[in-house]
C-alpha cells in the first residue's frame, strides 16, 4: 500500500505510537472506500414463489463472487409476514461495492413461523454492468430467482442507484464481515 | 358528459363536443390505460405510488389483455387580438367558431362562442370540450366572425354564419397546442378569400386539463359484522371495487388484499382514480369466492362516510333480484385526496417523445422483400407516387410523433442490407453518410430511404439486436444530460428475426430505458415472433441471463390486419405509447418540470 506523503508530513514519525495507528488505520479505509462504490438498493418485492406457503420472507444482498470479503457486508431486509408467495418489503438499504466485484447476489430467504434457522429460499446474481452506469440513474431491475440447484423459483423486483458524489457518505458505516439489520418501513 | 365528470366538480361549461358516446367511451378506455399502468407499477411493487389490484395475480393477467386506448378530455379557450374592423360606428362584435377537420377532410363544428359587443381584442368565456388522441393527428380550424347587430338576441347555434361578415381563420393541430409551454399557441388569422396581405389580427387558443382528471382517492377501508362463511375458521374477506358503466354492467376496477379468519377486516389503502371511477362506485365484500355482500355508492358518499364516520349496510341479492339487508357494514377510515401527473403536465413542461427509425433491407422471400425495382417487391417504389408499405409506415407514425419533437432531427437506420463495400451491416446509417443517422423531418426520412434503396442491395439476415443496442445507447447518453427524453424506436420489417433471444435480451435491457419500441410487420410473414416480443399476453420476457423486463415496451402491428381497415397503423401502434411513457416517469417518481422543486 502506498502511503500519501502529503497525510503523512515527516513529523508524523514524532507523533505518539496510537495516535499514528489511528491515523494510518483511517486512512487506509478511506482509500479502500475511494474505490468502492456505494449503491443504493430498495428491494421491492418478489413474485411466484413456489413452496413457501405462508411462510415470513425477507431478502439479504451481497457482493457477489469475486467481492473482497474483509471489506464486504450483507444488508438484509425486515420480515415481510403476510405476503405469502408476493411477498413485498419496499426498504432502501446501501451497500458498499467493492471495485473487484462483478456482481451482487440478491438472496431471497424464508424464517419458518414455529420458530428456527431461517434458509435460503432462492437467489439471483445480477451483474454490476446492469447497472454501473450512468451514475445516479434509478434502475429498476427484475431478475430470475434460481435455487441451488438452478430450479427457476419466482421473481424478486428492486431498484439501485449507484451513488456518485455522495459515495463517501457511507465511510461511517461498519466495515467488515458482519450483517447490519435494516428494520422495515411503514408497519 | 359523463367523461368530464363534472357531476362531481360541477361548474363546468362544456359546449358542443362531438357527442357524449365518444366521452363515455373515452372514460372506459381511460380506465383501462390506467390499469395498464396500474398493473406495470404493481408488478414491482411500488404501492407507494399507485396502487389498484392487490393480492390476486390472476388479474394482471386479464388486465394485460385489454387493448388500451389513450384519450383525455380537454378544454379549449379562445382570445384574439387586433382583430379587423368592419362596423362603421362601432367595432367589430366578433364570434369564433371551432371545427375539427376529420380525416376525409370534411369539417365537423365543435361548438361556437359567444358573441362578444364592440371589441377587437376579445376573450372569449365559452370553453370547447375536446377529446385529445395522442394516436391521431387531430386538425383544428377556427373561423372568426362580426357578427351583425340584428342577430345579437338569437341563440349562437342558430345564427346563419354565411350572412356574417367573416374576420379569417386559423388552423393548427391539437398536439401543437399541447407540446407548447403553457400550452398556448397564437396563430395569425388567414383570409380565405381576398388579398393574403390584408392584416386580420391573430387568435390564442389555450388548452387545459380538467383538474378533475387528475384527481385520485386513498382510501382506508374497514367492515365490521360481516356474515361468516367458513365451517371451522372465520372467513377471510376482501373488497372488490367495481365501476358501474351506462348499461348498468359493474366493471372491477380494484381490489383489496385478502384479511384472513376475520370478520371486522381493515384493509391497507387503496388508490382509486377519478377517471376509473366515474360517479358511481360498487363495493363487493367477498370470503373466498363466496360474495359476502354489495353495495352501490358513489365517490361523494364515501367521502361522507369518512366525515361523518359514519356506516353504510351491505346488501345481499338473491336469484328473484330481490335485496336484502345485511348486518355486515362498511366504514372508511380514511379519505385523502391526491393528483396524479397526466401525461400532458409531462409535455407541455417540456419533456419530449423522440423519433427513430430503423427498416429492415433484407432480402427474406422473392414474394417478399424481393428486388426493389421489381413491382413485386414490398420496396417497390411506384412512380406514380402510391406509397409502399414502408412509406406508409413511416409517414403515419412521423406525423404524429414529429409534433412531440422539438428539433425534428430523427435517426434513421437500416439493418440487413449489403452496403457499398460489399459487406452485410446490421445497422446503418439510412442517409449513407458514416457518422451522422439524424436526418431532418419525416420528408428527410422518406428522402434517406428512397437513396438507400439505390446503394445498398438486400440482403441478410434480419437482426434486430444491433439496431435496438444503438438507439438504447442514444437513449442512455440522454440520461447524462436530463431526464425529459422518452424515444420511440419504429422498425418497420417483413418479419422473421434469427435473432430472436439476442433481440429479447436488448429489449430487457432497454425496458430500464426511457424508452419503447414501435414494431410493423409488412407483408405476408409469420410474425409469431413479434407477438411473442409485444408482451401483450402478459408474460414478462426473460433475457439469456435471467434479468426480466420491468415493463412492456413493445408494441407490435401486422400491417397486412389494418389493410382496408379503418384503424390506421400509427393508432394501433401509437395507442399504449402514453402509457409506457407514463409508468416509466411514475415508477422513477419524475416531475414535470413545472412542479419541481
Amino acid at each position: 500500500m502506498q502511503i500519501n506523503p502529503m497525510r503523512f508530513p515527516p513529523r508524523f514519525l514524532t507523533l505518539p505510537y496510537k495516535e499514528r495507528t489511528m491515523r494510518i488505520h483511517a486512512h487506509t479505509l478511506q482509500q479502500r472506500m475511494e474505490r468502492a462504490a456505494t449503491i443504493e438498493i430498495t428491494i421491492l418485492s418478489a413474485e411466484e414463489l413456489r413452496r413457501l406457503g405462508n411462510t415470513p420472507t425477507f431478502v439479504a444482498v451481497r457482493p457477489g463472487v469475486g467481492g473482497d470479503v474483509r471489506s464486504s457486508q450483507t444488508v438484509v431486509t425486515g420480515i415481510d409476514c403476510d405476503g405469502g408467495r408476493y411477498p413485498r418489503w419496499n426498504e432502501k438499504m446501501r451497500l458498499a461495492l467493492p471495485p473487484s466485484s462483478r456482481s451482487i447476489t440478491v438472496e431471497v430467504c424464508c424464517r419458518p413461523r414455529g420458530g428456527g434457522r431461517a434458509r435460503r429460499v432462492a437467489a439471483a446474481e445480477v451483474p454490476v454492468s446492469d447497472f454501473r452506469w450512468p451514475e445516479d440513474y434509478l434502475h429498476l431491475l427484475s431478475y430470475r430467482l434460481r435455487e441451488a440447484d438452478g430450479r427457476a423459483n419466482g421473481i424478486v423486483n428492486f431498484s439501485v442507484r449507484v451513488l456518485g458524489g455522495g459515495a463517501r457518505e457511507c465511510n461511517n458505516k461498519p466495515q467488515g464481515g458482519f450483517v447490519t439489520v435494516g428494520y422495515p418501513v411503514g408497519y | 358528459m359523463g367523461g368530464c365528470f363534472s357531476d362531481v366538480k360541477g361548474g363546468q361549461q362544456a359546449v358542443g363536443t362531438g357527442g357524449s358516446s365518444g366521452l363515455a367511451a373515452h372514460a372506459t378506455a381511460q380506465q383501462e390505460a390506467n390499469d395498464a399502468v396500474g398493473y406495470l407499477v404493481h408488478s414491482r411493487g411500488l404501492r407507494g405510488l399507485y396502487t389498484t389490484l392487490e393480492v390476486d395475480p390472476l388479474t394482471l393477467i386479464e388486465i394485460s389483455l385489454g387493448k388500451r386506448n389513450f384519450a383525455s378530455c380537454l378544454q379549449l379557450s379562445l382570445s384574439a387580438s387586433k382583430l379587423r374592423d368592419l362596423d362603421v360606428l362601432s367595432k367589430s362584435d366578433p364570434l369564433a367558431v371551432l371545427h375539427l377537420k376529420r380525416t376525409d377532410g370534411i369539417l365537423e363544428e365543435l361548438g361556437r362562442t359567444e358573441v362578444i359587443m364592440n371589441n377587437l381584442s376579445p376573450t372569449w368565456i365559452t370553453k370547447f370540450t375536446i377529446n385529445y388522441q395522442f394516436e391521431i393527428v387531430q386538425h383544428l380550424v377556427i373561423g372568426v366572425y362580426d357578427v351583425d347587430t340584428k342577430y345579437h338576441n338569437m341563440p349562437v347555434k342558430t345564427i346563419n354564419l354565411n350572412e356574417q361578415d367573416y374576420l379569417g381563420e386559423a388552423s393548427c393541430v391539437l398536439s401543437e397546442i399541447v407540446t407548447k409551454p403553457s400550452s398556448s399557441l397564437t396563430l395569425t388569422l388567414q383570409q380565405k378569400r381576398g388579398p393574403s396581405s390584408v392584416r386580420s389580427g391573430t387568435i390564442t387558443v389555450h388548452a387545459e386539463e380538467p383538474v378533475s382528471s387528475r384527481n385520485a382517492f386513498e382510501i382506508t377501508f374497514r367492515c365490521s359484522k360481516l356474515e361468516n362463511k367458513d365451517v371451522f375458521s372465520k372467513s377471510d374477506p376482501f373488497l372488490r371495487i367495481s365501476k358501474v358503466v351506462e348499461s348498468g354492467i359493474t366493471i372491477p376496477v380494484c381490489k383489496t388484499e385478502v384479511v384472513n379468519n376475520d370478520l371486522n377486516p381493515i384493509w391497507k389503502p387503496v388508490t382509486l382514480r377519478m377517471q376509473q371511477l366515474g360517479s358511481k362506485a360498487c363495493f363487493h365484500t367477498r370470503g373466498k369466492h363466496e360474495q359476502l355482500g354489495t353495495l352501490q355508492t358513489s365517490v361523494a358518499d364515501i367521502e361522507k362516510l369518512a366525515w361523518e364516520r359514519g356506516s353504510a349496510n351491505f346488501y345481499a341479492h338473491s336469484h328473484h333480484g330481490a335485496k336484502k339487508m345485511l348486518k355486515g357494514q362498511l366504514f372508511v377510515d380514511n379519505f385523502i385526496e391526491k393528483s396524479q401527473f397526466s401525461f400532458l403536465d409531462y409535455i407541455s413542461s417540456g419533456f419530449q417523445l423522440n423519433f427513430m427509425v430503423a427498416i429492415d433491407f433484407t432480402e427474406f422471400s422473392a414474394s417478399s422483400n424481393g428486388d426493389p425495382r421489381h413491382t413485386s417487391s414490398l420496396h417497390f417504389i411506384d412512380p406514380s407516387g402510391r406509397l409502399n408499405s414502408y412509406q406508409q409506415a413511416i409517414i403515419s407514425v412521423g406525423e404524429v410523433l414529429q409534433f412531440y419533437d422539438s428539433d425534428k432531427h430523427f435517426p434513421a437506420w437500416g439493418f440487413g442490407g449489403r452496403i457499398s463495400h460489399g459487406s452485410v451491416s446490421h445497422c446503418f446509417n439510412l442517409n449513407g453518410s458514416p457518422g451522422e443517422s439524424e436526418v431532418s423531418g419525416v420528408e428527410g426520412i422518406m428522402a434517406a430511404y428512397a437513396m438507400a434503396l439505390h446503394n445498398v442491395a438486400l440482403s441478410g439476415p434480419t437482426l434486430f439486436g444491433p439496431v435496438i443496442c444503438k438507439a438504447a445507447e442514444i437513449a442512455t447518453q440522454s440520461l447524462s444530460i436530463g431526464q425529459n427524453k422518452y424515444y420511440a424506436l419504429l422498425i418497420i420489417t417483413d418479419g422473421v428475426i434469427t435473432d430472436l433471444q439476442a433481440t429479447v435480451d436488448a429489449i430487457v435491457r432497454a425496458s430500464d430505458l426511457p424508452m419503447s419500441i414501435l414494431i410493423v410487420g409488412v407483408g405476408g410473414a409469420d410474425f409469431k415472433e413479434m407477438e411473442f416480443l409485444d408482451a401483450d399476453n402478459g408474460k414478462r420476457l426473460e433475457s439469456s441471463t435471467g434479468r426480466i423486463a420491468t415493463r412492456d415496451i413493445v408494441q407490435f402491428v401486422p400491417m397486412r390486419d389494418l389493410q382496408g381497415n379503418q384503424v390506421s397503423v400509427a393508432q394501433s401502434l401509437l395507442e399504449e405509447l402514453p402509457v409506457q411513457f407514463l409508468s416509466y416517469m411514475w415508477s422513477r417518481d419524475i416531475k414535470p418540470f413545472s412542479l419541481r422543486s
